[in-house]
């Protein structure tokens, strides 16, 4: 049986080769991904690092200084991997691999260190992901998992829903919303305590306004078009038109405001 | 037990969005059954995917949002009336079959 399509791996995969372009990295959510990825530490004594959503493999490439570790990023989008192929083609410490939060193509309790940056809110099965994570996770493994919570973007989510819901009508809209799994603070922690102990385990959640130009905020946009394969392809410049508009009214002194509500799922040796 | 008039299905949905409102940016937004859930900022299309989960425990049915009319999807009076329309056919379909 041929597995159904996804809609944001299929869109990730077709834009991998203009996911890098400037525009995309240096605006608020390329920033949010460097810094997530500064906060890594990368321990002496970790065998298997694993990288879930790697996309092109910069938070690998930047990371994989250490030759005794052994690196594995996977991801669904088949473009995004061999962009990655051909940017860590150097470091033979690394391994890109097809795969995703459901299903991991790695042995039982292998992982010493799993981080992921800006990719859990897409998984299609939160239980699914959560039972592979603890599947492939060595008994005191640590692991970093970036991803956005609840409340993310409201500002521009209550100025463009209205916009979208005319574009999709109703039943599009909330198939659109399905995609992305935006949990609280206190959902993620029990969400992830059913598998992984509860006394290694803590959410940390911050709120950061960033402020852009609209051609700023633009650069990002490839990162959630997936969402909204549902406009008809004729209907989709005007609908662009429009939420660009929309953008455009946020405007303030300091420029169009975007909240990134980031969640932070640690585990941690005792 | 389950809601069968109108007036319960907005009492229900009134209470539910009063409980789980967006809070962000919004000013004082009086809510009534005629508020536009939507443009007024109180739910977000997430909002709106737990709202819908929500009434179709509550009634017990399944809520089919092809073809709405998204004016009428905004409101919880249309919302309501979704419902109980979706409520109605499922009854007829089970009495037939």
């Amino acid at each position: 049986m041929q597995a159904a399509i996804n809609p944001i791996v299929e869109t990730y995969s077709r834009l991998a080769k203009t996911y890098d372009d400037d525009l995309n990295q240096h605006s608020c959510w390329g920033l949010a991904a460097e810094r997530a990825v500064a906060s890594l530490v990368m321990k002496d004594d970790y065998q298997l690092v694993l990288d879930v959503g790697c996309g092109t493999g910069r938070a690998l490439s930047r990371l994989s200084c250490r030759p005794h570790i052994e690196f594995v990023g996977i991801d669904p989008a088949k473009n995004m991997r061999i962009q990655a192929t051909e940017r860590t083609r150097r470091n033979p410490n690394i391994k890109i691999l097809d795969g995703c939060f459901e299903n991991i193509p790695l042995e039982s309790c292998s992982v010493d260190y799993m981080y992921s940056i800006f990719a859990f809110h897409w998984t299609t099965d939160l239980e699914q992901s959560v039972k592979e994570i603890a599947r492939v996770l060595k008994s005191g493994a640590e692991m970093d998992l970036f991803f956005i919570g609840r409340n993310n973007g409201w500002e521009l989510i209550q100025r463009t829903s209205p916009i979208f819901l005319r574009y999709m009508g109703p039943a599009l809209l909330l198939d659109s919303a399905r995609m992305r799994k935006q949990l609280k603070k206190e959902e993620a922690f029990q969400l992830f305590a059913t598998t992984l102990p509860p006394e290694r385990l803590s959410v940390k959640e911050s709120y950061d306004t960033y402020y852009d130009t609209l051609e700023g905020h633009w650069g990002w946009w490839v990162r959630i078009e997936g969402q909204f394969i549902g406009i008809p392809a004729d209907k989709r410049q005007e609908c662009n038109r429009e939420v660009r508009g929309a953008m455009l009214s946020l405007a303030g002194e300091k420029g169009i405001p975007y909240t990134i509500h980031q969640l932070h799922v640690m585990l941690r040796r005792v | 037990m389950k809601p069968q008039l109108e007036i319960e299905v907005v009492d229900l949905v009134v209470g539910w969005v009063k409980k789980n409102m967006q809070t962000n940016g919004n000013g004082h937004v009086e809510l009534t059954e005629n508020t536009d859930l939507m443009e007024s900022g109180l739910l977000d299309s997430i909002g709106f995917v737990e709202l819908i989960v929500f009434m179709e425990s509550q009634m017990a049915c399944n809520i089919d949002l092809t073809d709405v009319d998204p004016g009428e999807f905004t409101t919880v009076q249309g919302l309501c009336r979704i419902a109980l329309r979706n409520d109605q056919a499922g009854k007829t379909y089970a009495s037939s079959h």
